[in-house]
């Protein structure tokens, strides 16, 4: 009877666990999926809310709360009006925030917070940008110092780079150069699981060719 | 055997089970706002689960779950209350009618926009930009001048200072981080212009309140500047400026949760002026030896602790041409001062933030008129403390303050005789605000200040009230009404007992709309002086029948209209005031006109980028229709006008690499010789007529040229690592 016993609870409890975790897993797939395939305002800000209730449900995984601050900056960039846009981000950093208290020293977070700073930048960039640019330098360097092999990271940064390049009128060959290690790390490395980032490769596919673009016209 | 294999497949069909295949529960309805409108995007879920889902366009939700039993559903959006409600799940849950109420505070609340202007990087709507204050053309990186480009004020060119809605510069106080500086400006001869001793890049707010201001501030009868130093830089840096009238160094030393500053200057502007002709004759132009040092420091407590330093040896030395005298006045200065500031802003609880700020400020003048010898010493504390609190519907703001002054003077005559008058006040004020957001699109803010002067031994309460109305999505519609008073001038304390505070009244209504990158202001308001200091007219000159019989008024309309969007890489922004003021104070015989207000004032100020130069152009153009002064050739008081003032100014700033800016700027490229008014001679001629000189600039234009370099070491590091 001891044995059935054992036997019991030895199925039922991974049967139990196991369930958990796979429920996270595919809230969190479905999500994630539901989040790349939309456009609509109204249809990110479900997946935001869906990625909310998952992190507030979990409280120790960070992965929803960085796609919730991912969704709100999604939804940011179709505001034109600069104070809403504004505000929108600042949402999104709060989110965010949330992740980074669970996470600390994670490389995809610090991407991120770089990327809404980024975004927020353009809002004024004449105004903003001697505070922000070394900010966010900062985080993405610091970023790709913690995982040299993050993709988005590295894109982001040749991003930001390119942006003070083609303002200053120096070369882009350097930016240029990361971003095909980005495109070169999309293609080569898989995401540590089914829930990690994997957004950007599209984006750094579309900046190598600005990036070819850039340097034919120079041959010319 | 079997047993056990009938139990195992009956556990595993249970395991399977257990995560959930029960029938799921639906739940509906719609959510709405308090005013019956459907709410989108609000986050409708059960506690601790995954279940849930968002509303439409139109307010509906609905979602399955597999939850049972009583749950709670929570309703959450930002800007609107969380709403929470229990829910048993034994069957559907349809048609929900749920309404959330607003949840405002400071943060989405109407701000009051009446009189105000305000540069900052946080605030919405904002109407100026930092670096407004420090690139606007003709203002050469002075705060004051960049401001006098803004309605309300009115130049005056002789003085270099603000002048706000009639009034005088003495009107305008200044703080920085909320505490108190008395010797805002760099020290100069009458009718010499002057600048603001801080640099404007040393700040990243400024607030300038042409009036109706917060019960916070006093001791302004017109108007309250107050400027927000810089936080924790982003980098460790060192900037070095060369600049035709001299040169700085600083550097700021960062660490993670804090930062320190430390800069030597030295200004001279005698070889600028060696080479560009001067209306007066120097014999030493002005000389500036300054050093600056600012900490800052975060804590635990989302704390921050700013210590700003500032220590300055100037003068110069000139002869000031004299109607009365042929060889004209013979001026020397020597100013030393010294200003202290700290302040501690610290959470003291959730919603809760505690302010301590003290200052000290000690200026000396060591002045030499011609025989005459003058020295002046004023020392000057300011303590001061609050609270706020931002709740959901309303703000409150209480605190307390104490302003001290003592100021001593000692005139040496030049027969060996002298006097020495003094005056020393203490100044206790409190103040409790409260900002009420009645709803999403009024705010409605009273304050009361008490003040207590040790000098007087009186009280006076300030009651104070604003309203700001939201109009339409980008326009507000705003009043203020309020009272403010002031101690009279240093130059009156010290000669007179008989002298008491001034009051003046404030009525503001302003109306503006702000659409993407555009602003659009008009303001109207009427200013109430009374119990102004004046002289008794058979003995004007002893100070003991000085009376505070005064009175005068200030009425006009501002308008403003800034728009970045029409033009392309283009910012600009066109200003007007009419002012139309009289007073019977000082030495007036009866209610005239006052001899620092024009009744048109107008300023364009534009600024474009070209991307190819890397070049921002900056231009402005100033005018106004000429201030009264007072001719004793002819009949009443300060009855002529000057003729019209106008300045072309010119500037641009060259971004040769991130790091290095060459700035140039021109005041009065077309060389208008500007009056700002007459001096008499003190006896009339034979033919009773008074001679006059006119009282002009001190050059045709002012020319500056300067090159700022930046060194980080963080920049060269990010462009090695990725190499």
């Amino acid at each position: 009877m001891k044995t059935k016993l054992t036997l019991f609870l030895a199925m039922i409890i991974p049967g139990i666990l196991f369930a958990q975790s796979d429920k996270y897993q595919s809230a969190m797939v479905s999500s994630i999926d539901q989040l790349y395939n939309t456009s609509g305002v109204n249809d990110i800000e479900a997946a935001v809310n869906q990625f909310k209730r998952i992190g507030d449900a979990e409280t120790t995984e960070w992965e929803p709360y960085y796609y919730a601050a991912f969704g709100t900056l999604m939804k940011a960039s179709k505001i034109e009006d600069p104070g809403e846009k504004d505000e929108v981000l600042n949402t999104a950093k709060d989110i965010l925030a949330k992740g980074k208290a669970l996470s600390e020293n994670n490389s995809e977070i610090l991407a991120m917070e770089g990327y809404i700073l980024m975004i927020q930048l353009t809002i004024d960039a004449g105004t903003r940008g001697q505070q922000l640019t070394p900010q966010i330098m900062g985080l993405f360097s610091q970023a790709m110092a913690i995982d040299p092999e993050n993709p988005r990271a590295i894109l982001l940064m040749a991003q930001m780079q390119m942006g003070t390049a083609q303002f200053f009128g120096t070369g882009i060959e350097q930016p240029c150069g990361l971003v095909d290690k980005a495109v070169q790390l999309f293609e080569t490395s898989k995401p540590k699981s089914e829930i990690a980032p994997a957004w950007g490769k599209n984006n750094a596919l579309a900046v190598q060719k600005t990036c070819a673009a850039a340097t034919q016209d120079k041959g010319n | 055997m079997i047993t056990s294999i009938r139990y195992i497949i009956l556990l595993v069909l249970i395991s399977i089970m257990v995560p959930g295949t029960l029938l799921a529960t639906e739940i509906s309805g719609r959510v709405m706002d308090q005013q019956g409108e459907p709410l989108t995007g609000v986050n409708v879920y059960l506690k601790d689960t995954y279940s849930g889902g968002t509303t439409d366009l139109e307010g509906y939700f609905q979602f399955q779950t597999d939850e049972t039993g009583n749950q709670v559903l929570i309703l959450s959006m930002v800007g609107y209350k969380t709403l929470e409600q229990s829910v048993n799940l034994d069957g559907d849950i349809t048609g929900l009618s749920l309404e959330m109420k607003d949840d405002i505070n400071k943060l989405n609340a109407v701000v009051i926009s009446a009189g105000s202007f305000e540069a900052s990087d946080e605030k919405k709507s904002e109407i100026l930009k930092p670096l407004d204050i420090a690139m606007t053309a003709g203002a050469t990186a002075d705060i004051a001048g960049a401001l006098s480009k803004l309605p309300g004020t009115t130049t005056n060119g002789e003085s270099g200072r603000l002048f706000v809605r009639g009034g005088t510069a003495n009107e305008t106080q200044a703080f920085i981080d909320g505490v108190m500086v008395r010797n805002f400006y760099s020290p100069s001869a009458n009718n010499m212009p002057t600048r603001v001793r801080f640099s404007p890049f040393l700040f990243k707010g400024t607030f300038f309140s042409t009036g109706g201001y917060s019960a916070e501030y006093g001791q302004g009868l017109s108007s309250v500047l107050s400027l927000n130093s810089n936080d924790v830089p982003p980098e460790t840096q060192t900037d070095i400026s060369l600049m035709s009238v001299g040169a700085d160094v600083s550097h700021t030393q960062k660490w993670d949760d804090g930062s320190i500053f430390g800069q030597v200057q030295y200004t001279n502007l005698d070889p600028y002026q060696s080479i560009i002709r001067q209306e007066f004759e120097w014999i030493n132009g002005f000389t500036s030896g300054n050093g600056t040092f600012m900490l800052r420091k975060k804590d635990k407590n989302h704390g921050m602790w700013k210590v700003y330093a500032n220590i300055d040896r100037s003068g110069f030395s000139m002869i000031m041409p004299n109607i009365d005298s042929p060889d004209g006045d013979r001026i020397e200065v020597t100013n030393d001062n010294l200003y202290i500031n700290t302040t501690y802003k610290y959470m003291v609880a959730k919603n809760t933030t505690g302010f301590l700020g003290l200052s000290y400020g000690q200026n000396q003048n060591d002045l030499d008129f011609n025989d005459l010898g003058i020295f002046e010493k004023a020392k000057s504390a300011h303590a001061k403390a609050y609270l706020v609190s931002d709740l959901s519907g309303f703000s409150v703001k209480a605190g307390a303050e104490v302003i001290s002054d003592r100021e001593t003077q000692s005139i040496l005559f030049s027969d060996g005789s002298n006097f020495n008058p003094d005056y020393e006040n203490h100044l206790v004020a409190s103040f409790l605000e409260s900002d009420l957001f009645l709803s999403r699109s009024i705010t409605l803010r009273t304050g009361l200040r008490y003040t207590r002067y040790s000098l007087f031994n009186q009280g006076h309460v300030s009651p104070r009230i604003s309203m700001a109305v939201k109009t339409g999505p980008f326009s507000q519609l705003s009043a203020a009404v309020g009272q403010f008073h002031q101690l009279p001038e240093r130059d009156l304390l010290l000669m007179s007992t008989e002298v008491s505070p001034e009051t003046a009244d404030h009525y503001i209504l302003s109306w503006q709309t702000t659409p993407l990158n555009r602003v659009f202001r008009i303001e109207a308001y009427y200013k109430d002086y009374n119990q102004l200091v004046k002289f008794n007219a058979e003995a004007p000159f002893d100070p003991s029948q000085y009376n505070n019989t005064g009175r005068g008024y200030a009425q006009g309309v501002d308008l403003f209209w800034r728009d970045s969007k029409t033009f392309k890489n283009t910012d600009y922004w066109v200003s007007y005031s009419y002012i139309d003021t009289e007073r019977d104070f000082r030495d007036t015989p009866s209610l005239s006109p006052v001899t620092f207000a024009a009744k048109h004032n107008t300023s364009l100020v534009v600024k474009h980028f070209v991307t190819e130069l890397k070049t921002q152009f900056g231009a402005s153009y100033s005018f106004n229709s000429g201030r009264p002064y007072q001719n004793p050739n002819l009949p009443g008081f300060n009855q002529a006008r000057t003729r019209f003032y106008s300045d072309l100014s010119f500037n641009f700033a060259f971004l040769h690499r991130q790091n290095i800016i060459l700035y140039g700027s021109i005041t009065n490229l077309l060389g208008r010789d500007n009056i700002f008014g007459y001096e008499f001679e003190q006896n009339a001629g034979p033919d009773n007529h008074f001679d006059s000189r006119a009282i002009g600039q001190p050059a045709k234009r002012f020319l500056f040229l300067g090159l700022f370099i930046t060194l980080t070491k963080n920049n060269e590091a990010n462009q090695l690592e990725n190499l």
